[in-house]
């Protein structure tokens, strides 16, 4: 480091005096030794094992997430006691109806009659304004 | 030859299986790679032997290293997490303390000084490793703040202040000391 403006720096005209020894040649020969070593005992990994790595990756989260959203659902069917596609072709009224009769709790079901007590005031409210 | 055609070079011999790979990572970066080590433990014995480990591994996963984009600093990065692993095995920071000596030397034109030299090692120990390494780099391997950023994967801007901090900090210490 010759910047000149730095000379003066105690840090630097300290630091201009020192050098970092380099490699040695034995230490060259111990490294390259060990690695040369390390080298013969290693199996290198073929191109097919290498490309097979991330596509066994792939599928295994595939088979998860799979089996996640199979145990979604059957937790979702055993809870409401419904088959996915149950309540396809029902208007409003009547799946509220299957939905309150189908769940296990009084209490749910009854919460799902008042609330569709109050879309009935709801509907009847708006076609009472409308004429 | 280029440091791109060299390391292109070196990727292609260790996807050949050709451990000649090894003398061509030696001759283009066993020097910088030492210098950095030994900025980041502050020892000479550990470096040399943080420099082994790394050229075994790189032996180990030839493989997953011949695939490197960047050749320089995924073996800067390689030197950088053994030197982190010795760091967090010797749990004493005392005992690192007080080998981190002995591991610069006097330019053969100047006068004897190993106090001062002992001093400058302290002082350069008491820094930052991130700052250490910078200044180390900088200092002692002659790199400019682009090439040491290619090495440690950092911005120019990034080395530039982690060095500017460190002089600041090393004129400090020094003005203390003398």
């Amino acid at each position: 480091m010759n910047d000149t403006t730095e000379q003066n720096d105690p840090g630097i005209s300290e630091m201009d005096r020192h050098q970092l020894p380099p490699p040695t040649a034995e230490l060259k020969e111990r490294v390259l030794g060990a690695a040369r070593s390390a080298w013969a005992e290693a199996v290198p990994e073929s191109e097919e094992v290498l490309w097979l790595y991330p596509v066994l990756r792939l599928a295994a989260s595939v088979v998860l997430t799979m089996g996640l959203v199979h145990f979604a659902n059957s937790a979702g069917r055993e809870s409401t006691g419904l088959e996915p596609g149950a309540l396809r072709g029902l208007d409003a009224r009547a799946r509220l109806a299957v939905m309150a009769a189908s769940l296990p709790s009084e209490k749910a079901a009854e919460a799902l009659v008042a609330h569709q007590r109050r879309v009935d005031s709801i509907l009847q409210a708006t076609a009472g304004r409308n004429g | 030859m280029s440091d791109i055609t060299t390391d292109n070079e070196i990727r292609a011999r260790l996807a050949a299986d050709d451990a000649t790979a090894l003398d061509m990572i030696w001759t283009a970066y066993a020097s910088d790679m030492l210098g950095y080590l030994v900025g980041m433990l502050c020892s000479r014995h550990d470096a040399e032997d943080a420099l082994q480990e790394v050229f075994v591994t790189v032996s180990r996963k030839r493989s997953t290293v011949a695939r490197a984009r960047h050749l320089k600093s995924y073996l800067f990065r390689l030197a950088r997490n053994v030197a982190l692993n010795r760091i967090k095995k010797s749990r004493r920071r005392r005992e690192r303390e007080e080998k981190a000596t002995e591991w610069l030397i006097l330019d053969s034109g100047s006068e004897q000084g190993d106090e001062r030299t002992r001093e400058l090692e302290r002082a350069l120990a008491a820094l930052p490793e991130k700052q250490r390494s910078v200044t180390v780099l900088k200092f002692y391997r002659n790199k400019t703040f682009r090439e040491i950023a290619e090495m440690l994967d950092i911005s120019e801007n990034t080395a530039a202040s982690r060095y500017r901090y460190a002089m600041a900090k090393l004129k400090d210490y020094m003005q203390e000391a003398s």
